[in-house]
């Protein structure tokens, strides 16, 4: 009987400890059980309210455990249930969705060359390309570019077609494979290429994130022209891209392997000639050089004259002329004197004077038209004869005449030596006189015109 | 042996993009190539897996959400239909290479993105409650330490003290900086924080290339780099804007579909950088939660639970849709609101997981998701 009584206190005292745990961890925070958690061993009564509540500890901290069913939620720790929907497209689609090419590969696009019939050549041909822009923002026919996005070598093999060139777009475009590796063109007996290759649509300039190509099908296009490899006509294969542009193809100057051959022959032979002229050409100059000083320069060469200074005087200020062609500079009236000690003479000069300039030359132009003044008379008879005798200078016209001061074309040296010679040789020794005196002082002149004339 | 000459380049940040690589095999570290490579395509925001993957097959579907439901979806089988944006993604699914797990969710039901977001990068069994990502310890595990390409180091891939990170500014004459003062600078500091100047002093020496910055293109260059021998095995690529509370839409061009098209273009380029490699690659999206079945009243979806993920890559060999489907009716949904998850998605991480970088699932429960329960669906996605 006593340990009976013993036995029920037992009973009584664990019931109401119980209760009185779980009535008082009620109150507790979720962090303040994990606390307890974080023990080795923590009590069981702890641990079953963690459980109760459906959290779990972490590092001490609470959180709610996934994996508890509540507000509804479902088991997601079982694979009970999982179903697998094998995915059945028909065969129409799922010829489509094989076409998308998700790879963007141009290698993808082998299988669809079975779609055409294909050429076969039985010779290599080698031709031109050039890769234009066309825009369709302002007419629906697009309008063509001035500028070549790619260009180089097309070569067609059987019905393979190969570029061997380079694009000009900057950014990645500028690595080679794409122009290698990224085409798959074949040429159809039709004369039309069709295929895939990578196109670079949108220029990269230094410093901008470089951009993908974009992966295009060439399509017999309406708009194209087909290439007659018989004949080897020039083709345009048009290339629909974006919207706003697309882009067009020229192939050019087909050639076979024996027609290239016979080129190369030839610019061999050309070449040689070439030289050979050239050689030629420096044994003549060497022979100019005897005869003239260095001034009027030429490639490989100078001329010389050896009475270049002659000084002019100007009696008034010049008198600006209004009308200037392209690459005339100072043009003016002046009016002075020429005095030469070398040619030892003295001679008045009145005329309409210009400079002409480009990278290559630079020229005194002077006028002996009918109505100058009669300082020019002397001149005005030989300077028609002159031009048909030797060419044409820089400046050209009818009453005028070049006197070149530099000159880095080997023609024109050569045409004023003829105009030298010509006047050198006149019996009219005003005309000689004056020709030669306007030569000795050319420098001096350009000179004044450019420091007292204003355009 | 692996040839050990790395290219480490390059970190590459963009708005609405940015890229981590991680896991570059180091000597001494690594006891076996592992068998794949594993990209995680996060998509922040919670994406909404009924417009991407919408089951036409419940008759619920198109009561809860007409104007929701793209119209000329792919129709996958006679349940499950594509969303009309991810044009490429059916393509993979054409060539077996591409995937859905549907009704499924990372275990986090309280719809806060910040909360979400650091749930299904840390992989932990609460929001916050791991310094770790489960990709960083998964790459721990597998012993192969390597960098985190970023400015910070994305909590995904955090795990291991050998990962680095990096974050290249390309400002002008800035890139070389005076080696002499940094070695004067190590040389006075203690060991650890000695290492940390020489740390800067390497980086600082480092090259950076053409850096792309879309999207698109970081996948591409990811892709390439995890295809060369002894490159990073794992990558992350963050996506956002899939935050549709508003005009959401439901077809191509609209506010999910140019969302949805950004991630078809970034697993397309992640196939057009891997080259060769996809064979030995998968490619998985993450995102922090589903949205509502219902649209409300602007035109979109609001934070929910249940939601889908895409797996591409050639690792995967029979496409499928993977589900246990819950049903749309009011009372089949998660607190009569959202789509129930019915598949701990955390178990598709694992099974990526194990497929990839060759460890056990258990393992991978145990110590990288902390469940040890946590069930294996390997079979269902690789087999």
């Amino acid at each position: 009987m006593k340990h009976l009584k013993n036995l029920l206190f037992l009973v009584v005292l664990f019931c109401l400890s119980t209760v009185v745990n779980a009535a008082y961890l009620d109150d507790w925070p979720d962090d303040a059980l994990c606390g307890w958690m974080q023990q080795s061993s923590p009590p069981e009564y702890i641990i079953e309210e963690v459980k109760k509540r459906g959290i779990l500890c972490t590092d001490g901290v609470a959180s709610i455990n996934p994996n508890a069913s509540q507000n509804g939620g479902s088991d997601t720790q079982s694979t009970e249930g999982i179903e697998i929907y094998d995915i059945v497209f028909d065969e129409e689609i799922l010829g489509e969705l094989i076409k998308i090419a998700p790879v963007e590969s141009a290698a993808d696009f082998t299988e669809f060359f079975k779609e055409y019939q294909l050429a076969f050549l039985q010779n290599q041909l080698t031709c031109g390309f050039k890769l234009k822009r066309v825009v369709y923002e302002n007419t629906s026919k697009g309008e063509i570019e001035d500028w070549n996005m790619a260009y180089g070598s097309l070569i067609i093999n059987g019905s393979e077609v190969t570029l061997d060139g380079s694009w000009r777009m900057g950014g990645l475009s500028n690595d080679p494979k794409y122009m290698k590796d990224e085409v798959n063109l074949r040429l159809t007996r039709d004369g039309h290429i069709v295929g895939k290759m990578a196109y670079f649509h949108l220029s990269i300039n230094n410093g901008e994130a470089p951009r993908k190509p974009l992966f295009i099908e060439l399509k017999k296009h309406q708009n194209s022209k087909p290439l007659n490899y018989k004949i080897r006509a020039a083709a345009e294969y048009w290339i629909d891209v974006e919207d706003w542009a697309g882009g067009i193809m020229y192939v050019f100057n087909c050639k076979d392997s024996a027609e290239l051959q016979k080129i190369k022959s030839a610019k061999e032979k050309a070449v040689k000639l070439y030289t050979d002229a050239l050689a030629k050409e420096k044994a003549e100059l060497r022979l100019l050089n005897k005869i003239y000083q260095p001034y009027v320069l030429g490639p490989n060469t100078v001329f010389k004259i050896d009475y270049l200074d002659g000084v002019f005087e100007a009696k008034s200020a010049p008198e600006d002329s209004k009308k200037l062609h392209d690459d005339e500079l100072h043009k003016a009236h002046i009016n002075g004197m020429i005095n030469s000690a070398s040619l030892d003479q003295s001679i008045g000069l009145r005329t309409l004077m210009s400079i002409r300039e480009n990278e290559d030359n630079l020229t005194l132009v002077v006028s002996a038209a009918e109505d100058e003044d009669k300082e020019m008379d002397p001149l005005k008879e030989f300077a028609e004869p002159a031009i048909l005798k030797c060419g044409k200078l820089p400046g050209f016209w009818w009453d005028k005449l070049s006197f070149v001061v530099s000159t880095t074309d080997i023609e024109i040296a050569k045409t004023q030596k003829c105009y030298f010679d010509f006047f050198n040789n006149q019996t009219n020794s005003e005309a000689k006189k004056l020709y030669r005196a306007i030569l000795s002082a050319s420098p001096r002149i350009l000179s004044y015109l450019k420091s007292d004339t204003d355009r | 042996m692996h040839n050990y000459k790395l290219t480490r380049r390059d970190f590459l940040k963009a708005s609405g993009a940015s890229l981590f690589l991680s896991g570059i095999p180091l000597p001494g570290f690594t006891s076996d190539e592992p068998p794949g490579n594993i990209s995680v395509i996060i998509l922040e925001g919670g994406m909404d897996g009924l417009t991407a993957v919408p089951p036409f097959g419940d008759p619920n579907l198109s009561k809860m959400r007409e104007s929701l439901v793209p119209e000329n979806y792919l129709k996958l089988n006679s349940f499950f239909g594509l969303h009309p944006s991810l044009k490429k993604l059916s393509s993979f699914m054409a060539s077996n290479n591409a995937s859905i797990v549907h009704a499924t969710s990372f275990p986090y039901k309280k719809r806060s993105h910040f909360e979400g977001q650091n749930l299904v990068e840390g992989g932990g069994l609460s929001p916050f409650s791991e310094k770790t990502g489960w990709l960083g310890r998964s790459l721990e595990l597998a012993k192969i330490p390597g960098r985190a390409l970023s400015l910070d180091m994305p909590l995904i891939l955090r795990g291991y003290s050998e990962n680095d990170n990096f974050f290249p500014a390309n400002i002008q004459n800035s890139n070389r900086i005076n080696n002499n003062l940094v070695d004067s600078l190590s040389k006075a500091h203690n060991k650890e924080s000695g290492k940390v100047f020489q740390k800067v002093k390497q980086k600082s020496m480092e090259r950076l290339g053409n850096i792309p910055r879309d999207a698109e293109s970081l996948a591409e260059y990811a892709g390439n780099a995890m295809s060369k021998n002894g490159g990073p095995v794992a990558s992350v690529i963050r996506l956002d804007a899939f935050d549709t509370h508003a005009s959401q839409g439901d077809g191509e061009g609209k506010d999910l579909g140019v969302e949805l098209a950004k991630v078809d273009n970034v697993i397309a380029a992640y196939r057009r950088g891997l080259g060769s490699a996809w064979d030995r690659s998968i490619i998985m999206t993450i995102t922090e939660f589903g949205r509502t079945v219902a649209m409300n009243g602007t035109w979109g979806t609001d934070h929910g639970y249940g939601t889908v993920g895409l797996l591409a890559g050639g690792a995967i060999k029979k496409s499928r849709v993977i589900a246990k489907w819950p049903g749309l009716a009011k009372n089949e949904q998660y607190e009569q609101r959202d789509l129930m998850a019915t598949i701990d998605y955390r178990s598709v991480c694992a099974a990526c997981i194990e497929k990839s970088l060759g460890l056990d699932h258990d393992v991978i429960a145990s110590q990288v998701f902390f469940d040890s329960k946590l069930p294996r669906v390997f079979d269902y996605i690789f087999t």
